[in-house]
């Protein structure tokens, strides 16, 4: 029996920007294997092409080495392959909360009222309800992620790309919005690859963690999290957790020490 | 409540830190927030009735006075009469609706086009760029000054009179679009490519709707400037229309008739202004559903 087929790889995929006549390597070359149905983090220093990775996954950027692939298959390059939730929310302002959490089926064909009556189950079911007919600019941030989550989740893709979703909120709405994440992760059955700055909520969340550093962005260590799931909250105060955390956060370190001197 | 506050005073004195009620804090000015009381509605009618009839009843005491000479400034009773004179016996509702369909077509026409060309700039880059000199020489013509060439291509009718008022509205709008296109946030379009959208889906889901706000603020703006093309086409040559009538009452020193024409041109006006406000809060709506 051969092990299964990873969801998602990443063959040596690297990225150098050409400005002004000067290279800039913003992503070294990069291998990751994604196993199906988890979850994997990755963090790192501002600007060390987090984001830049996942719009080359996205194929909104041509990636200068390197494939994508997705159950095997090379979709290095295609659009609308995986879930994107990109660092803003990007919820349409002339859009109902229902009609934008509805938008990504709306454009794979789904006809409108269909992709509403989809829809709404899931705003309601997922903290939303009473404000399905409200425009997001009465929405607060937490409730706007979770506008822009459902959007991303609702599309259908076996990958899904969050791009530091939690990053602008407060620290209660954030821990919140974490243990949100978590149920629906456990609901939808997804791969999920996660960005964040915030080494607590990389290792309360994920299966795996990739750890990066930047100038060249790079990936420096990958290590398991194989603490049990269901997680609850209280697992941040257990050694192993606080270890995990430390260990994560003394590597984030090394990284940006070895960058200064660089 | 004070005595907390006033502990934790002592706990910043304590640690050698001024409080803003020691002893060196300058004295600070109690100021209220202003405040600013609207007037009730009828108040407000009132005032403004009352500065009309104050103007109007001047201007009629100046002329009988002989302040100002009535021959090149006319009077309120004369203009009321001649008004009466223009409405029973004149063609009035001929010129009203000829001036009046000339501005209102130019209007569509110069708008529509406008924003269909502006909007058409997203689809290429490099149509945009190719074009964007064009369209720039375009904006710098004095279009008014080409009326008497338009009159000769187009004819003394109606046609003649669109046309200009078409030329004046319509490289704005283009304009206004454009730049409604170019203010269309990169990363909205990014989520919508993320999506797997055609572009097709981003210009009619994104792009249009975004565009809205921009066309809607260029509606006002052509009222005005198709009004003006119509009539400066009515100067030019014309059998009919307000414009028409304002040039043949100067030229025989009908100042009240002027004064008439201009008073319905600018009626006319704010007919048009109406129509648009109730059309602009149509549309935000059709963009919101
Ligand atoms: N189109 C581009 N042209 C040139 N340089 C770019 C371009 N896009 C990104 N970069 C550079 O690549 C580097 C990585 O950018 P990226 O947005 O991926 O960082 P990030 O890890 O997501 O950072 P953050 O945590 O701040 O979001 C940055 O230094 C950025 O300046
Ligand atoms: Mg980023």
């Amino acid at each position: 029996m051969s092990a299964p087929m990873p969801k998602l790889v990443l063959e040596n995929l690297s990225m150098v920007f050409h400005t002004g006549g000067k290279e800039f390597v913003a992503l070294e070359p990069a291998d990751l294997v994604v196993p199906t149905g988890k979850f994997i983090s990755l963090i790192g220093p501002s600007g060390c092409g987090k984001s830049t990775l996942f719009n080359i996954i996205a194929g909104l950027q041509a990636p200068s080495t390197g494939r994508v692939l997705i159950d095997g298959q090379d979709f290095t390059g295609y659009i609308g392959q995986v879930g994107y939730m990109l660092q803003k929310d990007l919820l349409l302002p002339w859009r109902t909360v229902l009609d934008n959490v509805s938008l990504g089926m709306e454009i794979s064909g789904v006809p409108i009222k269909e992709a509403r009556a989809r829809a709404l189950p899931l705003i309601i079911k997922y903290g939303l309800a009473g404000f399905e007919h409200q425009y997001p600019s009465s929405l607060s941030g937490g409730m706007r992620q979770r506008a822009a989550l459902l959007r991303t989740l609702l599309v259908e893709r076996d990958v899904v790309l969050l791009d530091e979703p939690f990053g602008a909120l407060d620290a209660q709405t954030k821990s919140q919005m974490q243990e949100w994440l978590l149920q629906i992760f456990a609901d939808f059955g997804r791969t999920v690859v996660f960005v964040t700055h915030d080494v607590e909520e990389a290792v309360f969340l994920s299966d795996e963690i990739h750890v990066m550093a930047s100038r060249p962005g790079r990936v420096i260590e990958t290590l398991p999290i194989d603490l049990p799931r269901p997680r609850d909250r209280a697992i941040v105060s257990t050694p192993r957790f606080v270890a995990m955390k430390k260990y994560c956060l003394d590597l984030l370190h090394l990284g940006e020490q070895e960058a200064a001197a660089a | 409540m004070n005595a907390k506050s006033s502990s934790f005073q002592s706990a910043f004195a304590f640690a050698g830190i001024k409080t803003a009620s020691g002893p060196t804090a300058p004295r600070r000015i109690a100021r209220r927030l202003p405040v600013r009381r609207i007037w009730p509605t009828w108040v407000l009618l009132s005032v403004q009735f009352g500065i009309l009839v104050t103007f109007v009843a001047l201007w009629e005491i100046a002329a009988m006075t002989g302040f100002i000479d009535t021959f090149f400034w006319s009077k309120p009773s004369a203009i009321a009469s001649t008004m009466v004179i223009f409405f029973t016996e004149g063609n009035a509702i001929t010129d009203i609706v000829y001036t009046f369909r000339a501005t209102i077509l130019g209007f569509i026409l110069g708008t529509t086009l406008g924003a269909v060309l502006g909007m058409s700039f997203w689809w290429s880059r490099n149509y945009a760029l190719i074009m964007q000199p064009y369209v720039i020489c375009l904006e710098s013509i004095p279009k008014l000054a080409l009326a008497p060439l338009i009159i000769l291509v187009f004819g003394m009718g109606l046609s003649s009179k669109v046309a200009i008022a078409t030329a004046l509205t319509l490289v704005v709008s283009t304009l206004t679009a454009y730049s409604g296109v170019q203010a269309v946030d990169r990363d909205q379009e990014k989520l919508f490519y993320s999506l797997g959208a055609s572009r097709w889906q981003v210009f009619t889901k994104l792009v249009a709707p975004s565009c809205i706000p921009w066309i809607i603020s260029i509606l006002r703006v052509n009222i005005g400037l198709a009004l003006t093309g119509s009539i400066v086409g009515e100067f030019v040559a014309s059998q009919y229309g307000l414009g028409r009538t304002i040039l043949y009452a100067g030229q025989t020193y009908e100042i009240a008739l002027v004064w008439v024409a201009v008073i319905v041109l600018s009626a006319l006006s704010m007919i048009m202004y109406v129509a648009v406000s109730w059309l602009e809060r149509h549309l935000q709506k059709g963009i919101v559903r």
